[in-house]
C-alpha cells in the first residue's frame, strides 16, 4: 500500500551543519501520525520540507506516490497538503473570520476584474464565502471571536484559528505543528477530540509535531521519533511507550 | 595604461568614500537589520559642517575634523533616540524604513536651512604638487582619503575583535536575542552602532569634499551608491561592502572614462537591480552564509 | 436608507460632488489649478495606498510611473498625433506593463531591499529622462491639450472635473477590491507570505497584479498632468515626488483608502498656505513626515476618527 504523504532518505544541511541525516517517514492515509523528538531533533525542518517551504539536500518526497520534491508549496496545498506553524503566522489585521474567507477564497478564486467591479456588495460568491467559513470557525469553537482581529486572539486560539483556516482549503493531509502549545489542558482534551473528529468523520489524515505525551498518546495511530535528524523508532503508542531507545533519549544519556 | 591608471587611481578614490558609506550601512544593519536611507545625508553634513569650522570660523585642519565627526556622531546619536527608538518596539519593517527616509528628509531640510542651496567646498588636507605616478596624475588628497580608510579599517579591525564591546556587538549581530539572553544591552548596541555609522558617513564627506565640492540635495544618489556597493560585496559583512564599495567605484570611473559619463550612474543603478535579482547575497559570499546571517 | 448612506459608492459620490463644489463656489483659476494637481495627487497616491497600505509593498519608483506615463502621453499625442484621450490610455497601458519589472524583484525581496531596488527603478528613469529625453535636462512644451471630440478641455474649471471624475472613479473600484476577498488576500500578504503560500495562493501573480494596478493608476496621473500643464521637464519626476506620495498616503492614513485623497489634498495645498516659507519646503516637509510617523502612525483620519469618538 502506497502512503499518502512519504520522505524518503531525506537530508538537509545548514551551513554544514547536518539537521535531517537520511530520514524515512510514511504517513498512511486516514491516520493520525504522530512526529516527536527533543528540541532540535529536525521535527520541523521535516514539515518544511513535506509542504515545501524547504528543499532538501537529498532525498524524495512522495504524494499519493507522486515525486512532488521540486513542487512550490502553494502547488502541494493545492494537491491538499495543508499546515499549520509553530510560531504562529496568523493574518494580522485581519478578523478571525476573514483568516478562514481568505483561504476559501484561495481555494476557488475569481480574480482581480470581478472584485475590482463587483466588490463585496455585489458579488453574491462573497456572502457565500463568509457562510462556508462561519462553519470551520464553530467547528474549532471559535465562533464567537469571528468579529475579532487574529492577532488580538491568545495564542492557542491563534493555534485552532490556524487549524480552521488549513481546512478551509479542504486538505488531504493536515501537518500540525506543536498545535497544543499555549492551550490549557481542558482546552488541550478538546482540541484531541476535534482531531480524532477530523480524522474519523472527515477522513482527514493528520500528521502531528507535538510534546504532549499525553495528546500524543491518547489519539495518534501511529508514532516516529526523531533524534538529532535520524529515526531512533516508530510504531504504536504503545511500541513507543515500550521502546529502551527512546527512554533512554528522553531520559538522558546516563540512565 | 597612462589613461587606464589615471582611470583605476579615480575610481579607487571614488569606491573609497563608497566604501565608507557602505560601511555605515553594514554595521547598522548588523545590529538592527534596518538600512539607514539617510546614510548619503550624512556624508553631506559631513562636508558642510567641515566647510564652517575650516572656512567659515577658520580652526585649524585636525581641529575641525574632530569637531565635525564628533558632532555628526551626535546627529547619529539623535537619530536613534528621536526617531528609531520609540519606533523599534513595533518592529514594523516599514514603518523603520520610512521613519530614516523622514529622518533623511528632515536632515536635509536642515542642511538646506543652514548652508542654503550652493556648492561648497574647502582645501586639501595638504597643499602641494600632484604626485605622478605611472603616468597618472594623483592628487595629494588621495593619499589622505587611503590613509583615511587604512585607519578605519584597524579601527574596525581592533574594535570588533579586541574590544569587549566590540565583540558584544559581533554577538548582537549574530543572534541578538541570544546576546540580550546573555546579559548584552542590546538597545546600548544600536545606539553605538548609529554614532559610529554617522562618523564614517560623515568622514567620507569630509575627506571627498575638496576634491568633487558638495551640496545639501547630494545625499539620495550617496545613498544608493553606498548601498549598491554594500550589495556588491554583501551586506553582513564589514570587509565585504568595503571591497564592493571599491570595486564600484572603479566600475564607474572605468565606464565613464571609456565609454560615456552620463553612463556612471545608470551603471549603479543597473548593477544594484541585478544583484538584487540574481544574487542578494553579494559577490563575494554564498547565499548560505548569507542566509545564517539573517539575509 | 441607511445601508444607501453607508456605502463606499455614496462617499464617492459626496467626495466628488464636494470637490465640484469647491471649485464653482470659489472660481478662482490659481485655486482651481491646485485643486487639479490635487486630484492627479491622490490619483497617483491612490495607487501607492493600494501597493503599500493594502498589500504592504513598498514603493519608491512611483516617481519612474508618473513620469513615464507623462512622457510616453505627451510624445504618443505630439509626434505620432494620436488623439489626446487614447495617448494617456495607451502611456498609462505601456508605463505600468514595466512595473513587471518591480513586482519581479518584489517577490524576492522584503522591506529595506525592496525600497533600495524600487528607489533606484525611479532613480534610473529620471536618469534616462534627463539623459534621452525630449530636450534633455531642461524638458519640452508644446504638448497637446486634452480634447474630447471637439470639446477642448482649454480652463482649468473643465479639467477639474476630469480628472476628479477619475479619481472617483477609480477611488470607488479601489474601495472595491479592498473589501473583496482579493483585498483581505493582499492583506494578508503584508502579514504572512509563508502562510498564504500553504493556501495555495499563487504570491507571482498577486505581486505582479497589484504592482501593475498601483503603477497603472500613478502612470495615468502622469499622462494627465502632461496635458494639462503642457510643458514636461525631469525635473519634477525627481525621487522627491516619491516621498511626497509617500507623505501623502502616511499623513492620511495608511490602513485606509481614504489616506490618498485627504493626504493630497493636504500635501498639495500646504505649500499654498506656506507660501512666505517656500524656500523651507524641504525642511517643513521632513518635519510632517517624521512627526506624524512618531505621534501621528495611523494618520489624519484615525486622528480625526478618535477626536468624533471622545
Amino acid at each position: 500500500m502506497t502512503a499518502l504523504l512519504e520522505a524518503r532518505d531525506v537530508f538537509k544541511s545548514f551551513g554544514g551543519h547536518e539537521v535531517l541525516k537520511g530520514v524515512n517517514l510514511k504517513v498512511q492515509k486516514g491516520t493520525i501520525h504522530a512526529l516527536i523528538g527533543p528540541n532540535g531533533a529536525g521535527k520541523t525542518t521535516l514539515l518544511n520540507i513535506l509542504n515545501g517551504l524547504e528543499s532538501p539536500s537529498r532525498g524524495k518526497v512522495y504524494f499519493n506516490g507522486n515525486d512532488i520534491t521540486n513542487l512550490p508549496t502553494e502547488k502541494r496545498a493545492k494537491l491538499g497538503i495543508a499546515r499549520t506553524f509553530q510560531l504562529l503566522e496568523v493574518f494580522s489585521g485581519l478578523t478571525v473570520l476573514e483568516n478562514v474567507t481568505v483561504a476559501l477564497y484561495a481555494k476557488s478564486p475569481w480574480g482581480m476584474f470581478k472584485s475590482l467591479t463587483l466588490g463585496k456588495l455585489f458579488n453574491s460568491q462573497e456572502r457565500g464565502l463568509e457562510k462556508r467559513a462561519e462553519k470551520f470557525l464553530e467547528e474549532l469553537g471559535l465562533i464567537h471571536r469571528s468579529k475579532e482581529e487574529a492577532q488580538n486572539l491568545p495564542a492557542g486560539e491563534q493555534k485552532l484559528l490556524e487549524i480552521a483556516r488549513a481546512l478551509a482549503i479542504e486538505p488531504e493531509i493536515l501537518l500540525l505543528d506543536e498545535p497544543a502549545a499555549g492551550l490549557n489542558n481542558r482546552e488541550t482534551k478538546v482540541l484531541g477530540e476535534t482531531l480524532k473528529n477530523l480524522c474519523e468523520k472527515n477522513g482527514i489524515t493528520i500528521l502531528l509535531v507535538e510534546h504532549d505525551m499525553d495528546l500524543v498518546m491518547k489519539i495518534s495511530h501511529r508514532i516516529t521519533v526523531l533524534n538529532f535528524g535520524e529515526v531512533l523508532a516508530e510504531g504504536t503508542p504503545l511500541e513507543i511507550q515500550k521502546n529502551p531507545d527512546v527512554i533512554k533519549a528522553y531520559l538522558g544519556e546516563e540512565s | 595604461m597612462e589613461l587606464f591608471l589615471q582611470f583605476f587611481f579615480s575610481g579607487l578614490t571614488v569606491g573609497a568614500i563608497y566604501a565608507l558609506i557602505a560601511l555605515g550601512f553594514n554595521i547598522i544593519y548588523n545590529t538592527t537589520s534596518i538600512l539607514n536611507l539617510a546614510q548619503g545625508e550624512f556624508v553631506v553634513l559631513g562636508g558642510l559642517l567641515m566647510w564652517y569650522f575650516l572656512e567659515k570660523i577658520h580652526l585649524p585642519y585636525g581641529v575641525s575634523i574632530i569637531l565635525t565627526l564628533g558632532i555628526s556622531g551626535l546627529v547619529g546619536l539623535a537619530m536613534e533616540r528621536l526617531s528609531i527608538r520609540p519606533l523599534l518596539k513595533t518592529a514594523d519593517p516599514l514603518l523603520l524604513i520610512l521613519i530614516t527616509i523622514a529622518f533623511s528628509i528632515l536632515l536635509r531640510g536642515i542642511l538646506m536651512f543652514l548652508f542654503g542651496k550652493e556648492p561648497y567646498g574647502y582645501p586639501p588636507i595638504s597643499e602641494g604638487a600632484p604626485l605622478i605616478i605611472g603616468g597618472a596624475i594623483i592628487q595629494r588628497q588621495v593619499l589622505w582619503i587611503f590613509l583615511f580608510v587604512l585607519f578605519t579599517m584597524l579601527f574596525l579591525y581592533i574594535f570588533f575583535n579586541r574590544t569587549i564591546f566590540g565583540i558584544a556587538m559581533k554577538a548582537c549581530a549574530i543572534d541578538s536575542l541570544s546576546a540580550t539572553l546573555l546579559g548584552i544591552n542590546t538597545s546600548q548596541m544600536v545606539m553605538v552602532s548609529f554614532i559610529l555609522s554617522g562618523i564614517f558617513a560623515s568622514l567620507a564627506g569630509v575627506l571627498v569634499t575638496p576634491i568633487t565640492f558638495v551640496e545639501y540635495d547630494k545625499g539620495p544618489l550617496l545613498t544608493i551608491k553606498g548601498f549598491t556597493a554594500a550589495i556588491l560585496g554583501g551586506l553582513g559583512s564589514n570587509w565585504g561592502v568595503m571591497a564592493g564599495g571599491f570595486l564600484l567605484g572603479i566600475l564607474e570611473s572605468l565606464i565613464a572614462g571609456y565609454i560615456h559619463s552620463g553612463l556612471k550612474d545608470a551603471l549603479a543603478l543597473l548593477l544594484l537591480l541585478s544583484m538584487l535579482l540574481f544574487k542578494p547575497a553579494g559577490l563575494f559570499q554564498s547565499s548560505e552564509q548569507a542566509r545564517l546571517r539573517k539575509l | 436608507m441607511k445601508r444607501f448612506l453607508h456605502n463606499h459608492y455614496f462617499h464617492s459620490l459626496v467626495l466628488f460632488s464636494s470637490i465640484l463644489l469647491l471649485g464653482f463656489a470659489i472660481r478662482d483659476p490659481y485655486f482651481t489649478t491646485i485643486l487639479v494637481f490635487a486630484g492627479l495627487n491622490a490619483l497617483s497616491a491612490l495607487g501607492l495606498s493600494l501597493l503599500m497600505g493594502l498589500a504592504g509593498q513598498i514603493s519608491l519608483g512611483q516617481n519612474g510611473f508618473y513620469g513615464l506615463g507623462a512622457y510616453i502621453s505627451a510624445i504618443l499625442s505630439l509626434n505620432l498625433q494620436i488623439p489626446v484621450p487614447l495617448a494617456v490610455l495607451m502611456s498609462a497601458v505601456l508605463s505600468s506593463s514595466l512595473s513587471v519589472f518591480l513586482a519581479i524583484p518584489a517577490l524576492r525581496l522584503k522591506g529595506h531591499y525592496l525600497a533600495v531596488a524600487t528607489l533606484g527603478f525611479g532613480e534610473i528613469v529620471y536618469l534616462l529622462l534627463n539623459e534621452w529625453g525630449p530636450g534633455g535636462p531642461s524638458g519640452f512644451g508644446n504638448i497637446p491639450k486634452f480634447t474630447m471630440g471637439d470639446i477642448a478641455l482649454e480652463n482649468p474649471l473643465s479639467y477639474l472635473i476630469l480628472v476628479w471624475a477619475i479619481f472617483s472613479a477609480f477611488f470607488t473600484l479601489a474601495q472595491n477590491l479592498a473589501q473583496s476577498s482579493y483585498g483581505k488576500t493582499l492583506q494578508a500578504l503584508h502579514s504572512s507570505e509563508i502562510a498564504l503560500r500553504t493556501l495555495g495562493v499563487n504570491i507571482l501573480s498577486l505581486k505582479v497584479k497589484i504592482f501593475i494596478l498601483g503603477s497603472f493608476l500613478t502612470s495615468l496621473s502622469g499622462a494627465l498632468y502632461a496635458h494639462f500643464v503642457t510643458f514636461l521637464s525631469p525635473a519634477s519626476f525627481s525621487v522627491f515626488y516619491s516621498v511626497l506620495l509617500l507623505m501623502m498616503v502616511m499623513l492620511g492614513g495608511i490602513n485606509t483608502l481614504w489616506g490618498a485623497p485627504v493626504g493630497a489634498l493636504f500635501i498639495t495645498f500646504l505649500p499654498e498656505t506656506l507660501r512666505p516659507f517656500k524656500e523651507y519646503d524641504i525642511l517643513i516637509y521632513g518635519l510632517i513626515l517624521t512627526a506624524s510617523l512618531i505621534f501621528l502612525r495611523k494618520g489624519i483620519i484615525h486622528f480625526l476618527k478618535q477626536g468624533i469618538r471622545k
